[in-house]
C-alpha cells in the first residue's frame, strides 16, 4: 500500500491496478472507484481496461509480487503484469524498492516499531523494451518468458542491495 | 456441429500451441490450473481462441466451474447445444 503512495507521487499520468478486495472495503471503496484504478479481478474486462489505459498513453503501476518479499524465499510474480504488458505496452520501467529496517513486512506486527527510523529506497532500473519479447510466440508463451526474466532481474537487483 | 472428439482434438491444439504443452500432457484428467499450469489470465487467451476456433460465443462465466480438460470439452459441447 505504501509502496502504491510513493510511485503515485513521483509519476504523473499514471493509473495502477489495485487489489479488488479495497473495491469493496467500505473505507477504500469510494477512493479507488473514483480514482479510475484498475481492478485486479482476472478478467477479460480487466485485461482490457489495463490495456486501454496503456494505449491512452498513460503508464500503469502494477506491482506484480502482490506484497512485500520476505528476506530469504524465492519471489513470485504473478502473470497478468507480464500479461498485460505483451498485449499493449511499449516498455516496462522496472522499479526496485527496498526497505531498511524492514517495516511493515509481511509477518511481522505493524507495532512493532523499529528503532531506527525506516528508510525507504527507490530505484528506478532500465527501460525494458517488450518488442522483442513479442515476437512471434503467441501471447501466453511471451508473458511467461517475460514474466521470469522479470523475476531474475528483481531478484538479482534487489538481492543486491542499493546502487550508490 | 462438432463431436466430442472433434472439440477434444481442437482443445488440444489449442493448449499445445498457446501455452507450448507437450501433447502428452494434456490429457481428459488433467487439471488446467494444478496439472497444466494455467490461470485465470491464460484463461482469456484459450476462451478467445476456442471461439475463434468454433465460431460460437463464449464468455469467461460459462467456464466458471471448468477445473479439467474433460470439463472444458463437455462445458463447450453444451454451449454448441443442439
Amino acid at each position: 500500500m505504501c509502496d502504491v503512495i510513493f510511485l503515485l507521487g513521483f509519476s504523473r499520468d499514471s493509473c495502477s491496478i489495485v487489489k479488488h478486495q479495497l473495491f469493496r472495503n467500505a473505507f477504500t471503496a469510494l477512493a479507488v472507484s473514483q480514482s479510475g484504478y484498475v481492478k485486479n479481478e482476472p478478467t477479460e474486462a480487466m485485461i482490457e481496461h489495463a490495456s486501454n489505459v496503456l494505449k491512452s498513453g498513460q503508464s500503469l503501476i502494477v506491482f506484480p509480487q502482490g506484497t512485500r518479499s520476505r528476506p530469504g524465499e524465492a519471489m513470485r510474480f504473478h502473470r497478468g503484469a507480464a500479461a498485460i504488458g505483451i498485449r499493449a505496452a511499449d516498455f516496462i520501467t522496472p522499479v526496485f524498492i527496498w526497505c531498511t529496517p524492514v517495516v511493515l513486512g509481511k509477518g511481522q506486527p505493524w507495532y512493532r516499531v523499529p528503532a531506527r527510523r525506516p528508510h525507504f529506497v527507490l530505484q528506478i532500473g532500465e527501460d525494458l523494451p517488450l518488442a522483442p519479447f513479442r515476437g512471434e510466440r503467441p501471447g501466453p508463451v511471451a508473458a511467461r518468458q517475460l514474466n521470469q526474466h522479470l523475476i531474475e532481474l528483481y531478484e538479482a537487483r534487489i538481492s543486491g542491495g542499493p546502487l550508490h | 456441429m462438432q463431436s466430442r472428439e472433434q472439440i477434444y482434438a481442437l482443445v488440444r491444439d489449442a493448449l499445445a500451441e498457446l501455452f507450448e504443452l507437450e501433447p502428452a500432457r494434456i490429457t481428459l484428467d488433467a487439471h488446467l490450473n494444478d496439472d497444466l499450469e494455467i490461470d485465470s489470465i491464460d484463461a482469456v487467451d484459450l476462451i478467445d481462441r476456442l471461439k475463434k476456433a468454433t465460431g460460437k460465443k463464449m464468455s469467461a462465466d460459462d467456464f466458471r466451474s471448468v477445473r479439467t480438460v474433460n470439463d472444458l470439452v463437455l462445458t463447450i459441447e453444451r454451449l454448441q447445444g443442439p
